[in-house]
């Protein structure tokens, strides 16, 4: 059987969705109204708990349908329940999906971004058969647990303890900031199995999160949210079958999820057309009655040009890959540049808002700023702090010594 | 998505040629040499790039003797000129191009734009008010800050509503500018009943002419900075202070990935702007301010760290980088300066006045 063209996978995505979702209204998703619908700006998805538990078992349906149909994976190889189909066929089901009312994968990002292509890189040819697909189909859920307490930006000095017992191992310790881990079937584990210290000897494994010994608890963070935990192994055991890359590969094994985290976060739509989009500030600058003011004019002038410029510069990577270069460790200044971008969005606004940014008065696209406030600092942490990044791209990308 | 975004292999070729070229004959003691002469720019030199190079006819079009290239091939040119500080009137001859093809005077373009193709007509435009034109069609009145009028055989000029043309001669006095950057001569031009010929409505062609130096100044910038980068890690790399080398303090290394970051950004956004130049995207002009906002602001904020950070040597006028922070701080002005390029940028995105 031959591939299908781009044009004829999307015709094909079409008859699917349209006969399982129901068309998106007239305003296409990319289109923003000032004062239309809700006003949330968030910068990291924190649904209530309760929430979450009852939109949880749609992105499941979603998932499952769209594996079924044979739309789950189109990137992926054949030989572990993918299309093998090109990039391009991805971009035209993308389109077609923004047409639909469809439960999305965002609660599905550490899953399907970062877990699932770390698997893909690193995991036996057993591992690949059986757990792609129930990643791709959302049969089981995965989350990372990398970062503990006395172990966050200096992720290679990490104490949990992996111990050979058979053919198995023993689990003891204790992780945190673990997002989604409430959610999480599986999680990505990284352990110290010897005492070497730092980057020796450390191992990756897939621990089932229902396994007896494990505890997630709940961590309330500075937005009010809990979408992150802490998360504690007693005694917990993983067949050694579990284990991703050799032992004592860990800290290769968490590179490479790392770099697929910071280029997923920084290739996220905030630059674009979401919760920082031009509409929105145009609109906030509208509402305040300072469209005239010249320094307001010049100050969102400055904004824009960063976040247009971020926008520019992924686009011309994105491009760059296509035409065959593969991006190095330099993407994270990416998600370094959206976070600063965030930063600024967040002063400009409160400077623009004035008092209406720290108290509400009801008035629509407001106070609600108030969420990307609170949310940026965290994007600044997550996925390596700008310190920690930066250090990277200069002994990596222009080959400086290592701080002595 | 074109291509347009990732430079094609006739633009590496470009690139290559012009990049060997500078390395052999554009280096610190030849700089130096234009630096202290009268002209600016090295005859012989010139005369390679535009004639045997055919640069000046990059985007005149095939059917006037150009190479008929548009704004990527500028964007690439530019890149390689700015990294080498390539004294030469290249500028405000490519300029004269747009201007002179934007205005839509056929008998106009096809009078200059062959000799400019070849190499043989040095032109250069100039973007400020002060002159008039009489009702016999005679310019009088004086702009500055025109890029090497003192080398140009035409000048364009606008007057009331018009652009006119020049021709160097009688009526035209041209004195060079004391200026702040040393390797892109600037010069005052009094007209005196000064014969002209109108070659387009000055709006039009003041526009095009606009669009085209901020999409030059911002490649110029990307390749300034590369400079810039390469200097400064050879320098963090091999300097040592307190026992070890510089790179190695964190302070150091953080400032030399901002100069790194601050060049892929520069270089992304000018290389966006001249593709959605080249492709007609509805985000064009929004796309130039951009560029050239994020350049002019990028470039001045980090050839002034290059100086820092090489510390002494750096402040000192044996060393190469003044020559770009001169140039950085030149070219912002020329694109009209920060608050300018943020209004611009705010009105361009769609604020309401």
């Amino acid at each position: 059987m031959t591939d299908p063209t781009p044009a004829e996978l999307a015709a094909a995505a079409e008859e699917y969705l349209a006969a399982h979702y129901p068309k998106a209204g007239n305003r296409g998703p990319t289109r923003f109204d000032w004062g239309v619908g809700s006003d949330e700006v968030r910068v990291f998805q924190e649904p209530d708990p309760a929430d979450e538990a009852e939109a949880m078992p749609a992105v499941r349906a979603w998932r499952q349908g769209l594996w079924d149909a044979g739309f789950g994976w189109l990137t992926g190889p054949t030989a572990y329940g993918g299309a093998g189909l090109s990039g391009e066929h991805q971009r035209e089901f993308e389109k077609v999906t923004r047409r639909y009312q469809v439960p999305g994968d965002s609660m599905l990002t550490i899953s399907l971004g970062m877990i699932a292509p770390t698997l893909l890189n690193w995991g036996t040819e057993e591992q690949k058969t059986e757990w792609l697909p129930k990643l791709y189909s959302a049969e089981q859920v995965a989350c990372q647990l990398f970062s503990e307490p006395g172990a966050g930006s200096d992720l290679a000095s990490i104490a949990t303890k992996a111990v050979r017992d058979g053919d198995n191992w023993r689990i003891t310790g204790a992780k945190v900031w673990t997002s989604g881990a409430h959610l999480a079937d599986v999680g990505e584990l990284i352990c110290r199995t010897a005492a070497e210290p730092r980057h020796g000897n450390l191992t990756a494994f897939l621990l089932d999160m229902h396994a007896p010994g494990v505890l997630v608890r709940p961590l309330r963070q500075m937005t009010g949210g809990a979408a992150f935990n802490e998360v504690f192994f007693d005694d917990v055991v993983v067949p050694d079958s579990r284990r991703i890359g050799g032992e004592g590969e860990g800290w290769k094994v968490a590179l490479t999820t790392l770099a697929h985290e910071r280029n997923a976060m920084g290739h996220s739509a905030f630059g674009g057309v979401g919760i920082l989009s031009t509409q929105r500030l145009v609109g906030v600058i509208r509402a305040a009655g300072k469209q005239d003011d010249p320094v307001v004019r010049a100050e969102f002038g400055e904004l824009i040009s960063r976040l247009r410029a971020a926008r520019y510069t992924n686009e011309v990577i994105a491009a760059q890959t296509r035409a065959g270069t593969a991006p190095g460790p330099e993407v994270a200044l990416n998600k370094v540049a959206l976070a600063d971008n965030m930063r600024r969005v967040g002063e400009f606004v409160a400077d623009v808002l004035g008092e209406a940014a720290v108290a509400d008065t009801g008035e629509w696209g407001t106070f609600a700023w108030t969420s990307l406030m609170l949310g940026a600092p965290g994007y600044r942490l997550g996925g390596g702090t700008d310190e920690v990044l930066r250090n990277s791209v200069a002994q990596r990308v222009l080959g400086l010594p290592r701080p002595t | 998505m074109s291509t347009g975004l990732v430079s094609a292999e006739h633009e590496r070729d470009l690139a290559a040629t012009l990049r060997g070229l500078c390395a052999d004959q554009v280096d610190s003691a030849a700089l130096r040499s234009c630096v202290e002469s009268s002209a600016g720019y090295p005859a012989g030199l010139w005369k390679a790039v535009a004639q045997d190079i055919g640069l000046c006819g990059l985007t005149v079009p095939e059917s006037l003797g150009g190479l008929g290239l548009g704004m990527l091939e500028v964007n690439t040119v530019h890149v390689e000129l700015g990294r080498a500080l390539f004294p030469a009137p290249f500028l405000g001859t490519s300029l004269a191009t747009t201007a002179l093809l934007a205005g839509g005077d056929v008998a106009a373009a096809e009078r200059w734009l062959p000799a400019i193709a070849a190499g043989e007509c040095v032109a250069t435009v100039a973007t400020g008010t002060g002159v008039t034109a009489d009702a016999a069609g005679r310019l009088t009145g004086r702009v500055q800050f025109v890029p090497y009028a003192h080398a140009a055989d035409l000048l364009l000029v606008p007057a009331g509503e018009s652009m006119f043309a020049v021709q160097a001669g009688a009526g035209v006095t041209v004195t060079q500018m004391a200026g702040l950057d040393l390797t892109r001569r600037l010069c005052s031009v009094e007209f005196a009943d000064a014969a002209c010929v109108p070659v387009g409505d000055a709006a039009v062609v003041d526009a095009a002419v606009g669009a085209h130096l901020r999409l030059a100044l911002a490649a110029e910038a990307a390749g300034g900075l590369e400079w810039c980068l390469d200097t400064i890690v050879e320098y963090a790399k091999t300097r040592e202070q307190f026992g070890r080398v510089i790179g190695s303090f964190q302070a150091v290394a953080h400032q030399c990935v901002q100069l790194y970051s601050e060049l892929r950004t520069v270089s992304a956004a000018a290389r966006w702007a001249a593709h959605a130049a080249a492709s007609g995207d509805a985000e064009a002009e929004l796309a130039g301010y951009v560029a050239a906002l994020r350049a002019g602001d990028g470039y001045r904020a980090q050839t002034e760290a290059t100086v820092h950070l090489l510390g002494g040597i750096g402040f000192t006028w044996e060393h190469d980088v003044h020559f770009y922070y001169r140039r950085a701080r030149s070219a912002l002005a020329l694109s009209g300066g920060l608050t300018h390029l943020r209004q611009a940028v705010a009105t361009a995105a769609g604020l309401p006045t």
